[in-house]
């Protein structure tokens, strides 16, 4: 895929593999972000540690990221530079070179960015918390990070099947963009990739998440490393790109958007109950999540944000957003588009995904158009097939002893 | 016949040649100084309908705050959002929806700078309520209340996260009693701060006579210096006030370490910091190469051996920081609790090393590289091109500065780059900031200097 961008001489080069932590069983969670390391650590053709020295020669950053639902590797770089990821990109897909040793080493750094980003934050654990109590089937219900002990058991033998099985270049697709002439574009891919021999690849069979029925959920831990009590109020709503969930794009921004959503107005400047409070869409291929999470005040309870919370979401579904509302988060989506499109590296993003979960890059285009196309009443309607008990779980958390364990109080 | 597999032959085997490099300048400002003496520069960047804006107010950080009264910055900066002479807070937060513009001021140490992203086609619009926002506000006390009770509070939260805790006790060390050495506001200055010292800090520093306005977009510069000039032109100029009041930095002597305890931690955060460079200091650029080389990256020598090999962190990096009167040389280092003595040896020995050796050929060749190349990458945005141009003000750097800045990295030789790091980089005086539980780490600390400990919100009472 290659999408040129005129403006400042950069390129973003991205290989996105069509696997996540979502195809991880029980007792290997967190291997699809440990592989993702190792796919630093050296090629036939790139030595170890070679892959930053390369990608920092030519000028340019790297990274990769592991989601539920797909693993990314991204090297932005000046134009001239560009090939030196295609490079870098078809010797790990072609060739990757494992070792003991290097997994070894890896399962560390990767304990560490556990300990780092989870275990030594506040709140962090509380959102693992609510992906295992929204999600019914393992894929969804696991932190992608995954657990100690599953890292501890990650072996090579592992390591080597997941490299065969999923990095096949079927599995892959790969998204160039920024300064650059798609005829020379393609003379490069094809000189770098086109001779990666196929690799047989296959998805695994994955449990269904059953229709949310019943009751709501709750939970309720203690976090030593809190300093103040907090909520999360979450729903599990339909899959990305579901009219639905298209829908709350608009809910977001009359809760959250600016300096003007209501919730932001309420509950921070206002009436001074929370401290902070974000709400996003977790959008994902499976069923997705409408997050709500607040940090309290000192003489508010998380209940009572909770109830606010609620209250807010009721309103939406009983009045809809006014069109004063609609229309401004109108232009603040044209906006957020505007500003996406600033960087070869989000629009490379944002086509690898729709590429590798669509199919079609193109159709995110599509989706912006109809989410602008969407009325208040649609809106309403969405939010009330969204916002029900069935769908909905809520997680508290209220400050720990410090020094003792987190605990799940309910 | 597969060129991957057919041995020694290998085109395919090597990293590509680079092609002839692609010009990157970027660009160069107009400037008009208007009537009330606001300084205006704007320059056509980006492909976007989208305008950057950025106003700098060089005397309004938090360096000016008046002592017993640490924070005024702070919150004047966040009370701008409290209303103005025709809106309250609720019709100004809808204002600046309404056109999906965002507006605030920021206070850093140095200065302030009032920022606005917004669409293109609301320029004129939005520059309105821009200078609305900045010539006509309130500051309602309950507002101001509101602010200051909500920064009491945030502080409160900011004190459970490792990173805060250590980036509050390093600078605190590294400045004692020196307004550098505040990270936020203090409790005890913003239990008595009220609105008169907001106003107070408002009228003195916030005015138009002395700051400059930079705007940026995929437009003609012309045009943007047209719309600056309709909406501020009429506007009062206020009264210039300079930043004379910031005191000389204090002295460090020695190496110190501050242990901030923090009950079940599972790492220890490690921050070390001396004394190091301002700005406009002439070897700043050379600087930032040694730095590069050192622990600017992946693949600099810190991650490569500390993580890379030895597998003792996630990452760790090395930092300048430089502000308008001094700055400061940094590194850092994350580690699980039973390998902080490890971590920390091995963190100290390789900038020892390094100070007193300076990078290998290899190693500076690739910093000057990536810094050269990744220049770019990095300006991809408008509100990146008005970012460097209020930073280059504030620091008094030449008008070609960042024309010329890519020469002028090229041409930093491994030599200077080495002196650099022995004059600037040396560990044997600094400031150790850890943070992690006391019962396990204190004793193995103790072996690197002689260690205070802290409590979270201060002094171990």
């Amino acid at each position: 895929m290659i999408a040129p961008q005129k403006g400042v001489p950069v390129v973003t080069v991205d290989v996105t593999y069509d696997v996540g932590s979502r195809v991880e069983p029980p007792g290997k969670t967190g291997f699809a972000h440990l592989f993702e390391h190792l796919m630093f650590e050296g090629s036939e053709n790139v030595g170890k540690g070679e892959h930053f020295k390369h990608v920092a020669e030519a000028g340019g950053t790297m990274n990769g990221t592991t989601s539920e639902d797909r693993t990314n590797y991204f090297e932005t770089l000046p134009a001239e530079c560009f090939e030196m990821g295609l490079f870098l990109e078809a010797d790990r897909m072609r060739a990757l070179v494992l070792s003991e040793e290097k997994l070894i080493n890896q399962r560390e750094a990767v304990k560490e960015e556990k300990r780092l980003r989870v275990d030594n934050q506040p709140y962090a654990k509380s959102f693992e918390v609510t992906d295992d109590l929204a999600y019914d089937s393992f894929p969804y219900k696991h932190p992608v990070i995954g657990s100690m002990d599953d890292l501890d058991a990650a072996s090579i033998e592992d390591a080597r099947e997941f490299y065969n099985r999923y990095y096949a270049p079927g599995n892959a697709l790969l998204c160039i963009c920024g300064e650059l002439e798609p005829e020379d574009a393609m003379t490069k891919v094809r000189r770098w990739f086109d001779e990666i021999p196929a690799r047989a690849t296959w998805q695994p069979e994955m449990p269904q998440e059953p229709e949310p029925t019943g009751v709501e959920r709750r939970a309720q831990i203690s976090d030593p490393h809190a300093a103040v009590p907090a909520v999360h109020v979450n729903f599990k709503v339909k899959e990305r790109r579901h009219p639905d969930v298209l829908a709350l794009t608009y809910v977001e921004k009359v809760l959250c958007g600016g300096e003007s959503g209501r919730l932001w107005r309420k509950l921070v400047k206002d009436e001074e109950k929370a401290l902070s409070v974000t709400v996003t869409i977790d959008e994902r291929r499976g069923p997705s999540l409408f997050r709500v999470f607040a940090l309290a005040r000192p003489g508010t309870s998380p209940e009572l944000l909770e109830e606010d919370v609620k209250a807010e979401l009721a309103r939406v579904i009983s009045e809809g957003p006014s069109e004063r509302e609609m229309e401004r988060a109108r232009r603040m989506l044209m906006a957020d588009a505007l500003r996406t499109v600033q960087t070869t590296q989000s629009v490379a993003f944002l086509l690898s995904e729709y590429g590798v979960y669509d199919g079609d890059p193109g159709l995110w285009r599509e989706d912006f158009e109809r989410i602008l196309s969407f009325s208040a009443s649609e809106v309403r309607d969405a939010a009330a097939r969204c916002f029900v008990t069935s769908r909905s779980s809520v997680v508290t958390v209220l400050p720990g002893t410090p020094g003792t364990p987190m605990q799940e109080i309910a | 016949m597969n060129r991957w597999t057919e041995r020694g032959a290998g085109s395919l085997r090597r990293p590509p040649e680079p092609s002839p490099a692609l010009p990157f300048l970027p660009p160069t400002f107009t400037g008009t100084t208007l009537a009330n003496g606001l300084k205006v520069r704007a320059a056509r960047w980006g492909k976007q309908p989208l305008i950057a804006g950025a106003m700098l107010f060089p005397s309004a950080g938090s360096a000016a705050d008046v002592a017993g009264r640490e924070g005024t910055a702070e919150i004047t900066a966040d009370a701008f959002l409290g209303g103005t002479r025709t809106k309250n807070a609720t019709q100004l937060a809808e204002a600046m929806d309404d056109l999906a513009a965002s507006l605030d001021v920021v206070a850093g140490f140095d200065s302030a700078v009032a920022r606005l992203v917004a669409l293109e086609r609301d320029l004129e619009e939005a520059l309105s309520l821009f200078a609305e926002l900045l010539t006509e506000p309130t500051f309602p006390d309950d507002e101001v209340e509101k602010s200051r009770r909500r920064h009491v509070d945030l502080l409160r939260e900011h004190r459970s996260e490792p990173d805060f805790l250590a980036r509050e006790r390093l600078l605190d060390r590294l400045y004692p009693g020196h307004p550098y050495g505040r990270l936020t506001a203090t409790e005890a200055g913003l239990a008595s701060l009220t609105r008169a010292d907001v106003l107070s800090h408002y009228t003195t520093r916030f005015s138009l006579a002395g700051a400059t306005l930079v705007l940026v977009g995929a437009c003609a510069p012309e045009r943007l210096l047209q719309a600056a000039e309709r909406v501020f032109g009429s506007l009062e100029p206020g009264t210039i006030t300079t930043n004379g009041a910031v005191p000389p930095l204090p002295k460090i002597d020695g190496f110190s370490v501050h242990l901030v305890h923090r009950p079940g931690s599972v790492q220890t955060n490690l921050l070390f910091a001396r004394p190091a460079l301002r700005r406009n200091d002439q070897r700043y650029l050379t600087a930032l190469v040694a730095n590069q080389s050192l622990g600017g990256g992946a693949s600099a020598r810190l991650f490569q051996v500390l993580r890379e090999e030895r597998g003792l962190t996630y990452g760790a990096y090395s930092n300048l920081t430089p502000r308008l009167k001094g700055g400061h040389f940094g590194a850092s280092i994350d580690c699980r609790t039973e390998v902080t003595r490890e971590a920390l040896t091995g963190l100290l020995d390789l900038i020892r090393q390094f100070a007193a050796e300076g990078p290998s050929e290899e190693e500076h060749s690739r910093a000057q590289k990536y810094l050269v190349g990744s220049f770019a990458l990095a300006r991809e945005t408008a509100g990146t091109i008005a970012q460097d141009e209020t930073n280059r003000i504030l620091h008094g750097l030449p008008e070609d500065e960042w024309q010329t800045w890519r020469t002028r990295l090229s041409a930093v030789t491994r030599d200077q780059s080495r002196d650099a790091a022995k004059e600037l980089f040396d560990p044997s005086v600094g400031v150790l900031a850890a943070v992690g539980d006391e019962k396990a780490i204190r004793a193995e600390l103790e072996k690197f200097g002689e260690t205070t400990l802290w409590d979270a919100d201060g002094p171990r009472r």
